[in-house]
């Protein structure tokens, strides 16, 4: 029974769940690392699209566009592996990593290169249908382990692929709840979205383009916002699912988890000795 | 990955003759494949489904040492490469991604397409 638990991994839901619990609980700080990096991506994604769909000189300032958008994923890559890696260590026994120059230089090399790949792999992948599940994973895994290490390319992406091929139900269930979250949050930002200049009307009295003609916010930014708002709210929690999922595989070998168990322990232990020596008959 | 090396004693004495190495009051339950000697319950743990002693444990899941992957000079210009070659993918992504944003007529964009059929409101 245990090798079978071993085999498969703990249920997605319950993973999902203690994702959830360690958001809750792991400050404002690890927060705004996710955000620091995220914020201004999804706002550079939000400026070029409506540049390239309305802009008058788009054409002229492509390239130059490009680019900028290129250094801005790679900051927000960067900030996420920062946020996963404050995850981890919050979930286990580790000491938060030091984040020294050429450290961050190198997280920024690692990042750049593999994560730069998720472009044209993750569609292939999901055109094949059945290996996006790993795909998907390894990139996410990659966040966690090209954390800056010195250490050759390949070794880290060997670590973050072998993460990935373990426990691949618990994966992929947990990838189908974080799918059906993603439409919802989706539907809603969309929902706000569509229900705000109409608010705005009866609550303020203020006559919008978009309360007159509500067919006016039919159009690709709107959809954007909506997308940017589900990616900014869905994000963390999916880092947080992968961070355990790695916390989780490495135990496997090293027994972090028993390390935390036996903390929480300690913890209750030590609270009852106190509790005991302040009992007066 | 440390390379696991098997001793194995020749001497055939049954292992519950054996006393532990660390606490010769106590009789051996196991026998560590790594270093071929005996221990106690207490003095081993299971490692991917092998049955170690504390030291050969330690030895074997020890972060590997320093390792030397070439000199300064050749990392950096590697990293340099991997630097670029990831920022000029991401840049055809986004050139490419812009250039079929920008193929698409501007009526689809402000979703004016759709008040063609059904005339303005």
């Amino acid at each position: 029974m245990k090798k079978l638990a071993r085999n498969q991994g703990k249920p997605a839901i319950d993973l999902l769940e203690e994702a959830v619990d360690i958001l809750r609980r792991c400050g404002l700080a690890t927060w705004l690392c996710y955000y620091v990096g995220s914020v201004p991506f999804v706002l550079a994604l939000l400026f070029f699209w409506s540049e390239m769909s309305a802009g008058a000189y788009a054409e002229r300032s492509l390239p130059a566009e490009a680019l900028g958008m290129a250094g801005a994923f790679v900051w927000m890559r960067c900030w996420q592996s920062v946020f996963a890696n404050r995850l981890l260590s919050f979930a286990g026994t580790q000491e938060a990593l030091r984040w020294t120059p050429s450290r961050v230089l190198r997280l920024a090399v690692q990042q750049a290169f593999v994560q730069s790949s998720a472009f044209f792999l993750l569609p292939l992948a999901a055109l094949a249908a059945l290996p996006f599940g790993w795909v998907h994973a390894f990139y996410q895994n990659f966040l966690i382990e090209g954390c800056g290490e010195a250490e050759p390319m390949r070794v880290i992406m060997d670590r973050s692929a072998a993460q990935s091929k373990l426990w691949p139900g618990q994966n992929h269930v947990g990838m189908g709840y974080l799918f059906l979250l993603t439409f919802v949050v989706f539907i809603n930002a969309l929902s706000l979205l569509w229900l705000a200049p109409q608010l705005v009307k009866t609550l303020l009295g203020i006559e919008t383009l978009f309360s007159r003609n509500h067919l006016s916010l039919m159009n690709t930014t709107v959809l954007m916002i909506a997308a940017g708002i589900t990616y900014l709210a869905i994000g963390p929690v999916s880092k947080a699912f992968y961070v355990l999922r790695c916390f989780y595989g490495r135990a496997v070998h090293t027994g972090e988890d028993l390390k935390v168990s036996l903390r929480r322990f300690r913890a209750v232990a030590a609270c009852i000795d106190r509790n005991e020596a302040s009992w007066e008959p | 990955m440390p390379q696991r090396t098997t001793r194995i004693d020749t001497s055939m004495e049954p292992l519950s003759r054996q006393r532990c190495l660390h606490h010769p009051e106590r009789q051996a339950v196991a026998r560590c494949p790594e270093c071929g000697r005996f221990f106690c319950r207490e003095c081993i743990a299971e490692h991917e489904d092998r049955v170690l002693c504390a030291g050969c444990l330690k030895k074997l899941t020890a972060p590997t040492a320093h390792h030397d992957y070439g000199s300064t000079a050749w990392k950096m210009l590697v990293q340099s490469a991997q630097m670029t070659c990831g920022v000029f993918i991401l840049w055809l992504f986004f050139y490419f991604g812009g250039r079929i944003l920008l193929a698409i007529p501007s009526k689809f964009h402000d979703g004016t397409v759709w008040n063609v059929s059904g005339g303005e409101e």
